[in-house]
């Protein structure tokens, strides 16, 4: 039992230890990220300005994790700002919808009824999660499925090799992981340590993800979009 | 730039005013947020609010990045508008100051 004790707290301190290392090397640089994100999100107009500004704050904070707490801080900011005014509406809206729940429930059925059909036939139903994995891929898979190749581009592999080139270790398995769920480029030429059964990984993900018979004509991807009930 | 309608006084909104009102050159984001223990996600939307309100007024620092060795920090400053409407309100902010530490 002292040994299986010892074992775990071994096991957790050599745990937080790889994530401080892992934080303290790459915290500058999550900062830097998300506060290009921040300035995304800022009106171009100001733009320049909250960069100079929000740099000067973050060079004021000392450590790693302070520095991406502060970055969050202006990711945050960016929304109240972007969305703050449209937050007094919502409110309406959600007292609206208490009052009338009945109605709620119609619009949030037809809501949940909503089928996308993209390229290829693809349906983009309520899976959240995926539709911001798509999202986040979307130049890749636009281009791949372009070339009627969903899985490789010489480009796309070279584009997707130079960003994750300069990223740390977590983040290039967090970036494989996403990249199985959209741009299907070929991933053993970027990343030799993955596992060779890397196809039927996508196709398993392939299987969960667009359950129904595939439609592959060309002509299936110009299907109207928008409200349709589903039969 | 000004806009007409004059902006929400929070408990932070005042936290914040009463540490540029308190400065005599003005004071930067960072010192703000320090001064007045208030997060940065906090703080921009209240300065963007009350600059935008004419509360507030901000410049850059006058030496050059090259010749500070890090980014130019934004100096706000408190407008005579901005005391004017802030004044009515700092004794409550004390009561209530008072009231969160008792």
């Amino acid at each position: 039992m002292d040994l299986m004790a010892t074992a775990i707290s071994g096991a957790s301190a050599l745990v937080v230890a790889l994530t401080a290392s892992e934080i303290s090397v790459s915290g500058a640089r999550w900062a830097d990220r998300l506060l290009r994100h921040a300035l995304k999100l800022t009106p171009a107009g100001e733009r320049e300005r909250r960069q100079e500004e929000w740099a000067a704050h973050l060079n004021d904070i000392p450590g790693p994790m302070g520095k991406i707490h502060c970055a969050l801080g202006f990711v945050k900011a960016a929304y109240v700002t972007l969305f703050g005014p449209a937050l007094p509406a919502l409110a309406r809206l959600l007292f609206i919808a208490a009052k009338n729940p009945k109605a709620t429930w119609r619009i949030y059925l037809a809501l949940r009824n909503w089928r996308i059909v993209a390229a290829k036939g693809r349906e983009f139903g309520w899976n959240i999660p995926k539709c911001v994995f798509d999202l986040t891929w979307a130049e890749f898979r636009e281009y791949a499925e372009h070339q009627d190749d969903p899985r490789w581009h010489e480009y796309d592999t070279a584009a997707f090799a130079q960003r994750v080139a300069n990223l740390s270790s977590t983040d290039r398995v967090l970036m494989a992981f996403l990249g199985v769920c959209a741009a299907r480029i070929k991933p053993t030429k970027v990343f030799p340590n993955i596992p060779a059964h890397w196809d039927e990984i996508a196709l398993k993900i392939d299987a969960k993800c667009f359950p129904g018979p595939r439609r592959t004509s060309r002509a299936a991807s110009t299907s109207p979009r928008g409200p349709e009930r589903r039969g | 730039m000004t806009d007409a309608k004059p902006p929400r006084l929070t408990l932070e909104t005042l936290r914040a005013l009463r540490v540029i009102a308190n400065s005599r050159d003005g004071v930067a984001g960072s010192q703000i947020a320090k001064i007045a223990k208030l997060s940065s996600g906090t703080l921009y939307p209240i300065l963007f609010r009350l600059e935008r309100a004419g509360w507030l007024t901000s410049r850059w620092e006058t030496e050059l990045p090259q010749a500070l060795g890090r980014p130019r920090r934004r100096i706000y400053s408190i407008t005579g508008k901005g005391v004017a409407n802030m004044r009515p309100v700092t004794d409550e902010l004390a009561s209530l100051e008072r009231l969160q530490w008792t």
